[in-house]
């Protein structure tokens, strides 16, 4: 058992061929990585917990998997750079006064309670281990922005707005899908949400009849699973703006095609990625698995994903193994002094660019949402589900 | 003179064909099975098979008899009525008034009623015998969207007849699993977080109420039996039968209400226990090991109210029923990853 290799689940977000790379080069052992996409990895997670020893995903479903019983508490304890793990983890803030956000954070499913729940009280346990932010909008293709709208003045409205009409994609994770259009509803004033981190049934209601609308008349071009459905949406020309993630952009960028993304001036939606325990982890795995938890605290593999735009939870680690260059444009907000390179090698960032929304701290501060899982997942995952079939 | 004309006409086929009557006529209305079911353990009594002092359970009789569990329910509460059974320490009917002696379990009982040559139990399409088997179909889809029920499709997949079918229907509609649309159609679902919501402010209402007018008059050795059955699920989590849970949940959110006057109050409580669908349907994909805090509330609240301690035990009640109500929605929620299950024919997707 102890020569299996250690298991990872997760999706091509965080798992990607250089990371997997460079942990078997550091760590010295054999480690497996079973990439799928975001809404399989879930059901796989919450289902199939003796076929993964590492669960590599979104907070937004660690509740889930935590009432199913797929995973274990993590030890404090045994992370050596814990406290080296910025405020946004431990407290829920970047910065002091910075926006909290609607919908369920990552803060408040962070630490396992006395009652054995999840909850934002710090304790010695962990439900995850915190690897990688993002502050996420949209992205769109600048070369054909509509004469109504402007570069810099960017909205989540655009989402719903006549002038993409047929060249929008959007993402079918029913988390992330359905809050962009939530926050794309709201800027158009097309509804008015009480509590847009948690809709009621009238609203998911009114919200799906609508998309279903704008479905039937042509309006989206394309919803995708995945990051290369996206690439290959965007760079046949035919979609225009969307929900495309980082990766998706760099590799957008390294093939030539510009990509803006966007800065809302309602704010961000934010995500946040990390590491859980399988319940069914075999004792003689664990000194492995803690030994592949600290390793994503080390900032090695925060400074491959810092060049696709993810920012890491232990920057001042990470940031040892970023160039001054590679450091200013993606954390600082500076201009890139240099051109920069994907994590594949490929030349994204010309010189002089600056990084859309500026700073680590200036996005991560204007966060309107997280991915979240409302009281009425289960009604609203069902709706999303008929508007994707619609 | 139309008049007896009229009457003359009326009566006319049956003068024209003399051989109908009794043999073929309208055949007289079949017993109900309950009442079938009853007489068959009457006569066990009376024969000795079954002595005084017996215990015999809602569950196996069902099995034996090959009916679900509401006839045998019916059955047996009008035997205690009658006072030819009462309540057992534990669960089930004692025969007769005298001590309790042995337990029959379902081996015991089948033997029992299949060594004679009594006739066949006359077996009836009243909505008692579809009843239990429609509640659990509805019940199983209510989490995953909306559905419509099809009177004929229903009618053909239980082999009844309308009446018996909308007597079941109306029964559910009653009990608070089914609607009716405007257009008249029997809906069932969506289950919602808002409908576990409500159910559970309702429940906290109400239940500490019923709680404290029914358990003044309850016996304490079947309290007494309630938390042994409880302490001793606790004592082995791991091993834990999944029935056992279900049992612990009746006994104090059914069984302990039940000496409460005001049955109105007891049916607005029954109508709001709902939620208990998705922590069944939970239980099946997900088999964990049992809630621990939930059964040493449960342990607790019996442990005070057999001291008389009723008014802690209410308001532990009550704050149960909050812990119980953010645990359904946790779990109503990781149902979202569950793809629709196939349905009984008779249930029509509509959303």
């Amino acid at each position: 058992m102890k020569n299996a290799p250690l298991r990872v689940l997760g999706t091509s977000v965080t798992l990607l061929d250089e990371v997997q790379k460079l942990a078997r080069d550091d760590l010295g052992f054999a480690i497996e990585f079973n990439v799928q996409s975001g809404v399989e990895v879930m059901q796989n997670g919450i289902l199939r917990p003796d076929t993964y020893d590492i669960y590599d995903q979104w907070y937004h479903s660690i509740e889930l998997l935590w009432t199913a019983g797929a995973i274990q508490s993590t030890d404090s304890q045994r992370l050596a750079l814990w406290n080296d793990v910025g405020p946004l983890t431990k407290t829920g803030r970047f910065t002091d006064g910075a926006d909290l956000g609607a919908g369920r954070r990552p803060i408040d499913v962070q630490f396992i309670q006395e009652d054995g729940k999840l909850g934002s009280q710090q304790s010695r346990h962990l439900s995850a281990v915190p690897t990688v932010h993002n502050a996420d909008s949209f992205s769109y293709d600048p070369r054909h922005t509509p004469k109504s709208q402007t570069l810099g003045d960017e909205s989540w409205g655009w989402l719903l707005c006549d002038d993409w009409h047929g060249k929008v994609g959007m993402n079918t994770d029913p988390s992330i899908g359905i809050a962009d259009m939530i926050l794309a509803a709201r800027a158009t004033n097309l509804i008015d949400f009480k509590d847009i981190g948690n809709l009621k049934i009238n609203e998911i209601d009114e919200l799906l009849d609508k998309l279903v609308q704008f479905k039937k008349e042509g309006h989206f071009g394309k919803f995708w699973a995945n990051v290369s459905e996206s690439i290959s949406y965007m760079s046949q020309r035919k979609g225009r703006i969307g929900g495309i993630w980082s990766p998706a952009a760099t590799n957008l960028r390294a093939n030539g095609q510009p990509v803006r993304i966007a800065a809302p001036k309602e704010g961000y939606r934010a995500w946040h990625s990390g590491l859980c325990l399988s319940s069914k982890l075999n004792s003689e795995k664990e000194d492995q698995a803690y030994a592949y938890l600290n390793w994503w605290l080390s900032g090695r593999p925060g400074a491959i994903l810092a060049r696709q735009g993810y920012y890491s939870s232990t920057p001042a680690q990470t940031r040892k193994y970023l160039t001054q260059a590679e450091w200013d444009y993606w954390y600082a907000g500076k201009a890139a002094s240099e051109e920069l390179c994907d994590p594949q090698g490929y030349k994204i960032i010309p010189q002089n660019a600056v990084r859309e929304g500026g700073s680590h701290k200036d996005r991560m501060s204007r966060i309107i949402m997280w991915n979240t899982l409302m009281d009425e997942q289960n009604y609203l995952v069902r709706r999303w589900n008929e508007l994707l079939s619609a | 003179m139309n008049h007896v004309n009229d009457q003359a006409i009326e009566e006319a086929p049956q003068k024209a064909s003399p051989v109908v009557p009794k043999k073929t006529g309208h055949p007289q209305k079949p017993q109900p099975l309950y009442l079938s079911i009853r007489a068959r353990i009457l006569e066990k009594i009376a024969d000795g098979t079954l002595p005084k002092g017996s215990v015999i359970k809602e569950g196996p009789l069902a099995s034996v008899f090959g009916v679900s569990r509401a006839p045998v329910r019916r059955a047996l509460h009008q035997m205690k009525q009658d006072g030819k059974l009462r309540p057992a320490l534990g669960q089930g009917f004692v025969i007769g008034l005298g001590p309790e002696t042995t337990v029959k379990n379902a081996v015991d009982l089948k033997s029992a009623f299949s060594q004679n040559s009594a006739p066949e139990m006359e077996r009836t399409a009243t909505w008692e015998n579809i009843y239990d088997d429609m509640l659990l179909d509805v019940t199983n889809c209510l989490p995953f969207g909306t559905f419509r029920i099809s009177e004929t499709a229903a009618c053909t997949h239980f082999s009844v007849g309308r009446t018996a079918l909308r007597d079941a229907l109306g029964k559910l509609l009653d009990n608070g699993f089914l609607e009716k649309s405007n257009g008249s159609h029997w809906i069932a679902g969506p289950l919602t977080a808002n409908d576990i919501h409500e159910a559970f402010e309702i429940r906290r209402l109400l239940e500490p109420v019923a709680f404290q007018q029914s358990v003044p008059n309850f016996d304490r050795t079947a309290i007494q039996s309630m938390r042994e059955r409880v302490a001793d699920l606790l004592k082995d989590l791991e091993a834990h039968d999944p029935s056992k849970i279900e049992d612990i949940e009746e006994d104090l959110h059914r069984i302990l209400l039940e000496n409460c006057e005001n049955k109105r109050l007891l049916h607005a409580i029954g109508r709001s226990q709902f939620p208990f669908i998705v922590n069944r349907i939970f239980r099946r994909n997900f088999g964990l090991t049992p809630d621990q805090p939930a059964l040493e509330d449960h342990l607790q609240i019996l442990d005070f109210t057999i001291k008389n301690q009723i008014d802690v035990a209410k308001k532990m009640l009550e704050v149960h029923l909050e812990t119980a109500e953010q645990n359904t929605m946790a779990k109503l929620r990781v149902l979202s990853i569950l793809p629709k299950p196939i349905t009984a024919p008779y249930l029509i997707n509509i959303h």
